[in-house]
């Protein structure tokens, strides 16, 4: 007996099917998809990166004498960083197994999932949509510490000689309320004021300086708090 | 039963597929065009005896017949099945190997010595060559390096081929073609075989 007659018998003997073309259409559509979506959330993801690198105090590095790595690292918002490495690869992979992916190179498939993330994500940056993104993330997955958490977090350190809070009295000294709902006096007579400020009531600021008794704090340096997505012109 | 009586030998390939996915009759007579080369083209990249080169191109061509509809015409449907053929034959390798049966030891000497075989630089140097020294080299070398010049030396492939075949883009074909040549003539050096008579 012939291969082919072998084949055919075996073909039909079996009952082999044959997997339908939309299955076929539906794999390649996935694999698309997945890379669109993968860009998208990298996009996003690079947006944030944009957005905390424009509201993280840096110059607290000059501040700290000591474990700067360590500010330094704590600075950086890695759930980002690595949430981008990680859709990066995702639309590798998708585009990859698309019907023609093979085709490209890794080099031009990995460059252009880069250009279109950073350019999504340049575009959203601008758009305000990072900081939309967000807060969304930040008040819907509870495990997340927002990139505003993280700054109290930062500025909540006055033994290290990091306070901030809200102005809620003025006499010779400052008195502030903390995050915590504490009381603080503030001796600001030697203190150099950056940014806009008027030192009244209600306004949110923060402080360098030296902690001298538990409530009694003497800044060196006193900036506007600048909220989340509300920065103002000047840079503290 | 039915037996392959249809007469498909003035049919295109992309025909023959169309057709197949009406009436399987058709898809023997695709067998039947390929059955010759791709039996060389087994046994070339693997040691398989003839009779498990057999097996393997019916298992591709099973496979082949359960993905039909992927079939995509843009692509030439030999490089198509090749790739089938070649994914099969590695696959089942693979397998017979990890089974503790290294059937490279226990190859048909004469089956793998009569393939047929046009190496390009044969061409290209004007000299003549020993074929089976050439394929003793081949069998030395590492498994990308064999497959990538079998499929351009022996299956006269070109890179647009290679690459839809192995499924890898065509300046990496090109960059394995060259390590492939280079690995071909160390080895050749190494183990002290001459291919040129």
């Amino acid at each position: 007996m012939k291969n082919s007659q072998k084949l055919l018998e075996k073909i039909q003997s079996e009952k082999i099917p044959q997997r339908s073309r939309g299955l076929f259409v539906l794999k390649n559509i996935f694999f698309w998809l997945l890379f669109a979506f993968s860009i998208i959330i990298g996009g996003l993801s690079f947006s944030i990166i944009l957005f905390a690198f424009n509201q993280t105090d840096f110059d607290l590095l000059s501040h700290i004498p000591n474990s700067k790595i360590e500010l330094l690292l704590g600075l950086l918002p890695f759930f980002w960083i690595i949430s981008c490495l990680i859709f990066l690869l995702i639309s590798i992979f998708g585009i990859r197994h698309t019907k023609t992916g093979y085709r490209y190179s890794p080099l031009l498939v990995f460059s252009s999932s880069i250009v279109l993330s950073i350019v999504l994500g340049t575009v959203l940056f601008f758009s305000g949509g990072a900081e939309k993104m967000e807060r969304i993330f930040s008040e819907n997955v509870p495990v997340y510490k927002s990139l505003e958490e993280r700054k109290i977090s930062r500025w909540s350190l006055p033994e290290n000689g990091f306070l901030s809070g809200k102005i809620v009295g003025k006499e010779e000294n400052l008195i502030i309320e903390d995050w915590n709902g504490k009381k603080w006096e503030i001796d600001f007579k030697n203190a150099i004021i950056k940014g806009r400020l008027s030192l009244e009531k209600d306004e949110e600021i923060k402080i360098i300086g030296k902690m001298s008794e538990s409530d009694i704090f003497i800044a060196t340096q006193i900036g506007p708090w600048e909220r989340m997505g509300k920065k103002q012109n000047t840079r503290y | 039963m039915k037996t392959t009586t249809k007469n498909c030998e003035d049919m295109s390939d992309k025909e023959l597929v169309k057709r197949s996915l009406q009436d399987v009759d058709y898809f023997a007579c695709i067998y039947e065009r390929y059955e010759q080369k791709l039996i060389w083209y087994i046994l070339r990249i693997s040691s398989f005896s003839l009779e498990e080169a057999e097996d393997v191109l019916q298992e591709a061509f099973i496979k082949a017949w359960k993905n039909l509809n992927e079939f995509d015409e843009n692509l030439k449907f030999s490089s198509w099945i090749y790739r089938i053929v070649h994914n099969t034959t590695i696959t089942e390798w693979k397998k017979s190997r990890s089974y503790g049966k290294d059937k490279r030891q226990e190859l048909d000497e004469e089956i793998f010595q009569n393939l047929p075989s046009s190496l390009d630089i044969e061409k290209e140097a004007n000299q003549k060559f020993d074929k089976k020294n050439i394929q003793k080299v081949l069998r030395l070398m590492p498994e990308n390096y064999r497959e990538i010049l079998v499929l351009k030396f022996l299956e006269e492939k070109n890179y647009k081929e290679i690459s839809d075949i192995l499924k890898k883009p065509n300046g990496t074909i090109a960059t394995l073609i060259n390590r492939a040549k280079k690995s071909f003539y160390e080895t050749a050096k190494e183990k002290n075989i001459s291919f040129i008579i």
